[in-house]
C-alpha cells in the first residue's frame, strides 16, 4: 500500500436500486404474494450473493409502494445497503397514485436527496411494477421526472402484470422507461416471480460495473433493452420476440388462470 | 534550492482497460527557474469523436509551448502586465485565441496526412457522420477539455475549458477554485476546445497578488472518484504532505501508482492531474508545519464526517428494523450504536483541540506582532 493509500480518502462507488411496487386493490391476492415472494428472494438471496462477489460497487437499495398515494418502504432519508434490507411483505389496496410516486422519486433522486455518496457514472436502476392504469395525474408526475439528469441517465424497466389481455396500461410504462421494448408483461405467478430476480440482478449487475462494451457508449434505453432481451433469454431459452406493439411479453407457466 | 516544482501525470481508465478502449487524458507540466506550469486535457468519451486522444495530446503539446512563450514575454516587461480588468481580459483573449488557432493547425496538418475515413466512422451515429462528411466539421473528432495553470513570481493564471477542477492552496494552506465552473458542464455533458464558440467557452483567473504555494489541476475522472469536494481537497493536501514529508522523486513515484487505483475504486474514467508548485513557498510553509496542520484538520474533519455518516446509516436501520417489527435486528444494531457514539465523542474531541490548538497559535502570533 503506497503512502497516498494510507492518507488520502478512499474513493467509493455506490450504485442505487429503486423499486417502485404497485400495491393497488387489483393487486390483491395471488399477486401481491407473489411480489412479496419475489422482493424476498431477489434481495435477500440474488442481490447479496452479487453485492458479495462484486468490488466495483456498493449496492444500496430503496423501495417505494404506491396505491393510494405513495410511501417507502425504505427509510425516506436515504437507500439502505443490500446488507441491511430485509423484505416484508406488502399489502394491496386503494388506487393507483403513480403520478405520486413519480413525483416523489424525483425528489430523492438528487446528491441532496438518495444520492449523496454517488460518485463515478453509476446511474441509478430503476424497476417499475404494475398490474393496472395509474388513476391520479400520472402525466404531471412524469413530466417532472424527465426533467432529472438523475432519472434521463438511469437504466428504468417496468414490468407489467396482466391477468387479461390490455389490463395494464402499457403506453404509461413505455413513457416511464422511454422504450416499449423495455416493458415486460407477465401473465402469471412463475414468470413473474423469475421476472423480479433475474431483472434485478441483471440490472445491478450491468449498471454496478463499468461498461463492457468495446466502443459505442449506448443510451440507458439501448442499456435497458440489452438486459431486457438478456433476461427473457435466460428466462424462456429463446430469443424476445415482440408483440405487434413493439412490447414483449413473456410466460413460462401454461395455466393462464395461475393467479 | 529551486525556486519551482511541476509534475504531471495520467492513467487509462479502469474502465476503458476493461473495455480495450484508449486513454483519452493527456497530461503536461513545466518548470524552470521562472515558472511551473501544469497542464491536462480530457477527450470526450463518446465513440462520435474518434479522435479525441489525439485531440487532448495536441492540446497540451500546444498550450505547453505557447504559455511558456507568453509568460517568458510577460516577465521580460512588466509594463506588458495588465492593469484594469479590460487590459487583463484582452490579454487572455489574445492568448486563448492563440491557443485555439495553434490547435486546430495541428488538428488540420494531422488530417491533412490522416484524412478520415468510412473505418474512422463506423461507430459514429448518423448524427455525427453528416458533420464530418457533409458539413466538414472535421475538428469535433479532436475534441477535448483543457485546463492550465502557472505560476511565476510576479503572477499566476489558471485558464479552462470545459470540465475538471483548477484546485489552488494559498500561503495560509486555505483551498479555493478561482476559475469559474462552466453551468454548461453537467453530467457526462462538457464544453470542448472544437465547439465553434469554444473562445467564449475559456474561463480564465489571473492575479499578482497572493501567489499560491500549489496549484493542482486534474480532469473529470480525478473529482468524480470522491462523493464531495472536502474529499478531494484532502486528496490534494495528502498529496502536498507526502511532497513536503518525502521529497519530489518520492511524490511523483506516489502519484503515478496512486492514481491507476483511484481509477479502479472511484470513477473508473480516464485521470489526469497536473501540479504547479512554488517550491521555495512550500518549504517555508513546511518549516512552519502549514501544511501538515491543513492536512490534520482536513483529515479529522474527514474522519468526523464519516462516523457522523455512520451513525447516522445505524439509526435509519434502526429505524427501518423497528419500521418491519424485526426486535432482533432492532437490539443487534444497539451495541454497534454505542461504539459509534464512543468514536464519535472521541474524534470530536480530538477535532476541537487542533481547532483549539491552531487559534492559540494565531492569537500567539498577533501578540508578537
Amino acid at each position: 500500500m503506497g503512502l497516498l493509500d494510507k492518507i488520502a480518502p478512499a474513493p467509493r462507488k455506490t450504485m442505487t436500486l429503486f423499486y417502485l411496487v404497485d400495491t393497488s386493490g387489483s393487486m390483491a391476492g395471488a399477486k401481491i404474494g407473489t411480489v412479496n415472494n419475489a422482493m424476498m428472494e431477489a434481495i435477500e438471496s440474488d442481490l447479496k450473493e452479487l453485492s458479495d462477489s462484486n468490488d466495483d460497487a456498493e449496492i444500496k437499495v430503496a423501495i417505494m409502494k404506491f396505491s393510494t398515494g405513495c410511501e417507502w418502504v425504505t427509510p425516506s432519508k436515504e437507500p439502505l445497503s443490500l446488507a441491511d434490507v430485509s423484505w416484508r411483505d406488502v399489502q394491496a389496496g386503494g388506487l393507483t397514485d403513480m403520478g405520486s410516486a413519480f413525483i416523489e422519486l424525483d425528489k430523492k433522486l438528487s446528491r441532496n436527496a438518495f444520492l449523496q455518496s454517488q460518485t463515478g457514472a453509476y446511474a441509478p436502476v430503476i424497476i417499475l411494477m404494475s398490474d393496472g392504469a395509474p388513476t391520479d395525474d400520472w402525466e404531471k408526475g412524469l413530466a417532472a421526472l424527465k426533467t432529472n439528469n438523475w432519472y434521463k441517465n438511469a437504466l428504468k424497466i417496468a414490468i407489467a402484470i396482466e391477468e387479461s389481455e390490455g389490463e395494464a396500461d402499457k403506453n404509461v410504462l413505455k413513457e416511464f422507461t422511454g422504450t416499449i421494448e423495455a416493458v415486460i408483461t407477465v401473465h402469471d405467478k412463475q414468470t413473474l416471480k423469475a421476472l423480479i430476480r433475474k431483472v434485478s440482478v441483471r440490472a445491478s449487475a450491468f449498471q454496478s460495473h463499468s461498461k463492457q462494451s468495446s466502443d459505442d457508449i449506448t443510451t440507458p434505453e439501448q442499456d435497458a433493452v440489452n438486459v431486457v432481451k438478456e433476461v427473457v433469454k435466460e428466462i424462456t431459452g429463446s430469443d424476445v420476440e415482440t408483440q405487434i406493439d413493439g412490447s414483449i411479453d413473456i410466460k413460462v407457466d401454461e395455466d393462464w388462470g395461475n393467479w | 534550492m529551486e525556486a519551482f516544482f511541476s509534475h504531471s501525470s495520467s492513467s487509462q481508465g479502469y474502465s476503458h482497460i476493461k473495455a480495450n478502449k484508449e486513454c483519452q487524458d493527456c497530461s503536461g507540466c513545466f518548470c524552470n527557474s521562472d515558472m511551473a506550469i501544469a497542464i491536462v486535457a480530457d477527450g470526450h468519451g463518446s465513440s462520435d469523436y474518434p479522435r479525441t486522444a489525439l485531440g487532448s495530446k495536441f492540446a497540451v503539446e500546444v498550450a505547453l509551448s505557447s504559455i511558456k512563450s507568453f509568460v517568458e514575454t510577460l516577465l521580460g516587461d512588466e509594463s506588458l502586465l495588465p492593469i484594469t480588468d479590460e487590459e487583463e481580459s484582452s490579454l487572455f483573449s489574445n492568448l486563448e485565441k492563440n491557443l485555439l488557432s495553434q490547435w486546430h493547425s495541428r488538428v488540420e496538418e494531422h488530417l491533412r496526412k490522416n484524412p478520415i475515413t468510412e473505418y474512422d466512422l463506423v461507430n459514429v451515429t448518423d448524427k455525427y457522420k453528416d458533420k464530418y462528411l457533409v458539413e466538414k466539421k472535421y475538428e469535433k473528432a479532436y475534441g477535448t477539455t483543457l485546463i492550465i495553470s502557472c505560476i511565476t513570481k510576479q503572477f499566476w493564471f489558471g485558464i479552462q475549458v470545459g470540465d475538471g477542477r483548477c484546485v489552488v492552496f494559498s500561503t495560509n494552506g486555505d483551498v479555493s477554485e478561482p476559475i469559474e465552473l462552466d453551468s454548461r458542464c453537467h453530467g457526462n455533458i462538457t464544453t470542448s476546445i472544437c465547439d465553434d464558440d469554444a473562445l467564449l467557452e475559456f474561463h480564465h483567473y489571473f492575479s499578482k497578488q497572493d501567489i499560491p504555494v500549489a496549484v493542482f489541476v486534474g480532469t473529470d475522472g480525478i473529482d468524480d472518484s470522491f462523493s464531495s469536494i472536502q474529499e478531494l481537497y484532502l486528496m490534494y493536501l495528502s498529496m502536498m504532505k507526502i511532497l513536503c514529508e518525502n521529497g519530489k522523486t518520492v511524490f511523483s513515484k506516489e502519484v503515478d501508482s496512486y492514481l491507476p487505483e483511484l481509477s479502479k475504486r472511484g470513477s473508473g474514467d480516464d485521470v489526469s492531474l497536473a501540479c504547479a508548485v512554488s517550491w521555495k513557498k512550500l518549504q517555508q510553509r513546511n518549516k512552519q508545519g502549514i501544511i501538515q496542520r491543513k492536512w490534520k484538520i482536513a483529515d479529522n474533519q474527514y474522519s468526523l464526517e464519516q462516523l457522523k455518516a455512520k451513525s447516522n446509516e445505524v439509526l435509519l436501520r434502526k429505524e427501518y428494523f423497528k419500521s418491519i417489527n424485526d426486535s432482533d435486528g432492532f437490539h443487534n444494531l444497539e451495541q454497534e450504536e454505542k461504539e459509534l457514539s464512543v468514536k464519535l465523542s472521541s474524534q470530536k474531541a480530538m477535532f476541537e483541540t487542533i481547532i483549539n490548538t491552531k487559534q492559540r497559535k494565531k492569537k500567539h502570533r498577533r501578540r508578537k506582532k
